[in-house]
């Protein structure tokens, strides 16, 4: 055995082999349905331990790739490896939650599903038992442990598809919406519980998602598709430096009308209208742009009362880099 | 079984009110046309035993065909397919389990039957289960057929529900050629239980020969089964339908 055997309390133990390999590896990866292109040659990688925000808009190929990396689609052409393994090869390796709560039976308790889906992958015994009760523990379920999942609340369904990939001791975990449709303190809990899944038992994560805080607090790098190609595959904070200095804030004295507003849209910038027209948000590529922005506003009678840089959010970045097509 | 006691009480008493209906209107029919007692007799303790074998078929094939389309409809379907296991294996050992609890309400559903009316037959266990244990693939080879084409086609419930009630016709019906006889599903072993729920026939009375047979049924159907559901899958995975409902 290769590289680091790690054990720890509470969870299933986890063995990596060889760190130098990445965990996943997606190679010229190209997909049609019938004459659409749902993925274009795309090609990415992502580092063991680490979390990978898979994004995009609706239509975007997001889903294809991820459901290709699981061999739940075959693709047309491109390779896709697991660990260094081809992936139709490597099912034991990668585990996943589709679609928020969509994966578990609602008429079983949560320990039933745990048991289940851990045993058509050829685990089980007093092992598994208690492995499952560290992770509902964990997971704050305990008491719900008995509970059929369907008279869960969907934050706790969402846990429990969660705690199912765990209990899978999979190297890889995918992880499709995971926060879909949750309350703030269930988006919380499943945020908390991710940054975990990294930091405590490194397993590796891509995450499919529109939700943009929840990329830009938890996620490594982001891969970002737009038409079926990568857009932009970088760090996250990366992508944010290199977006940060040219957005600015610029409160108005008054709201600005439509006709001022197509005015402005006339010059080649992306402006983004807030507060009904009494703020802009700009993205500008030379800090010399804000001086002509100054003036195209003073030229049409609207006057500034604060200019600001502006601290961007990964939504922007995203908006940015998909022609601000949000899914 | 107990989780579900509301629906496996309806489950019984759908089969048994349908049971009634049929029986009685067999009855009815027979006497307005003048069928003598001994015959009519014959016909209902046959009819009767072809209903048993009948909901044991019904059973394993909705286990087979709508328990793939509730997996693809609630999300599991994924999952299962993710486990390293073929799909066609987890789904036939899954109605293998289940094939023993559908046959304790069968055989539930046959003694309330035999209570209504009294009609009496010689049951010798073991008998009525090895033929149906060894029969029973040619009945889940259909279920994976049409579990198959659910996968690529979706909504198929009106197809399933009719192949469901032309289940009932490979019992019924009795073709002279042998060569057909021995190749409709599941009949070769449904007419073993028949003989030995009415003539008394035990399974060391049987010849290799009906065991070549009831294998040979059983086999061809689960290899035609397993075939178009393998296909099935991967045509699904090549169109992006795996798991779309």
């Amino acid at each position: 055995m290769k590289g680091n055997s790690k054990v720890r309390p509470g969870i299933p133990n986890m063995i990596y082999g060889d760190d130098k390999v990445d965990a996943v590896e997606v190679i010229n990866l190209t997909k049609h349905y019938e004459t659409v292109k749902a993925v274009d040659d795309i090609s990415f990688s992502v580092k063991k331990g680490s979390i990978c925000g898979i994004l995009g808009p609706n239509g975007s190929g997001k889903t294809t790739t991820i459901k290709s990396i699981c061999n739940l689609i075959i693709p047309d052409n491109g390779k896709i490896k697991i660990c260094g393994k081809d992936n139709k090869k490597s099912t034991n390796r990668i585990s996943a939650m589709f679609e928020g709560n969509r994966n578990l039976y609602w008429r079983l308790t949560p320990r039933e599903n745990l048991r289940y889906f851990a045993g058509i992958r050829g685990l089980g015994g007093k092992r598994l038992e208690s492995d499952i009760d560290n992770l509902l523990n964990r997971f704050n379920l305990t008491d719900k442990k008995n509970v059929m999942v369907n008279n869960l609340s969907r934050g706790m369904q969402q846990k429990v598809a969660i705690a199912m990939t765990l209990i899978c001791n999979t190297d890889v975990i995918l992880m499709d919406e995971p926060t879909l449709g949750l309350d703030v303190q269930s988006h919380l809990d499943i945020k908390n519980i991710l940054m975990d899944i990294t930091s405590d038992l490194n397993k590796t994560i891509l995450l499919s998602t529109h939700d943009m805080n929840l990329v830009q607090a938890i996620c490594d790098d982001a891969v970002i598709l737009n038409k079926g190609k990568i857009v932009a595959r970088d760090n996250v904070q990366s992508l944010l430096n290199m977006f940060k200095t040219m957005t600015y804030e610029i409160v108005l004295t008054e709201c600005i009308t439509e006709e001022k507003k197509n005015l402005l849209l006339g010059l080649d910038y992306d402006f983004y209208f807030t507060n009904n027209g009494s703020k802009i948000e700009i993205d500008i590529s030379d800090f010399q742009d804000i001086y002509t922005i100054i003036e195209a506003l003073k030229n049409i009678n609207i006057l500034i009362k604060e200019i600001k840089q502006k601290d961007i959010n990964f939504e922007r970045v995203y908006l940015n880099l998909t022609d601000g097509k949000v899914g | 079984m107990s989780r579900y006691r509301f629906n496996t009480i309806s489950e019984v008493l759908y089969l048994y009110v349908l049971f009634l209906a049929m029986f009685l209107g067999i009855k009815s029919f027979g006497t307005d046309f003048g069928i003598s007692p001994i015959d009519m007799g014959s016909n209902l303790e046959g009819f009767i035993v072809g209903y048993f074998i009948w909901t044991i078929m019904v059973m394993t094939y909705s286990g087979v065909a709508y328990g793939i389309t509730n997996d693809a409809a609630r999300g599991t379907l994924e999952q299962l397919n993710m486990s390293g296991i073929k799909l066609s294996t987890i789904v036939t050992v899954r109605s293998l389990s289940d094939l023993l609890i559908n046959l304790i309400i069968s055989i539930a559903l046959l003694f309330i039957i035999i209570v209504t009316t009294n009609y009496h037959f010689e049951i010798k266990i073991f008998s009525i289960l090895l033929p149906v244990f060894i029969g029973i693939f040619s009945i889940l080879g259909i279920g994976l057929i049409f579990g198959g084409l659910a996968l690529i086609f979706k909504k198929i419930q009106s197809l399933l529900n009719i192949v469901q009630y032309s289940l009932i016709a490979f019992i019924m019906v009795s073709p002279e050629n042998k060569i057909i006889y021995n190749l409709l599903p599941f009949r070769p072993a449904a007419d073993i239980v028949m003989l030995s729920m009415r003539r008394g026939l035990s399974i060391i009375d049987l010849s290799i020969y009906d065991y070549v047979i009831m294998i040979g049924n059983s086999v061809l159907y689960f290899s035609i089964g397993l075939f178009i559901f393998n296909k099935c899958v991967k045509l699904a995975k090549i169109k992006g339908l795996l798991g779309q409902y």
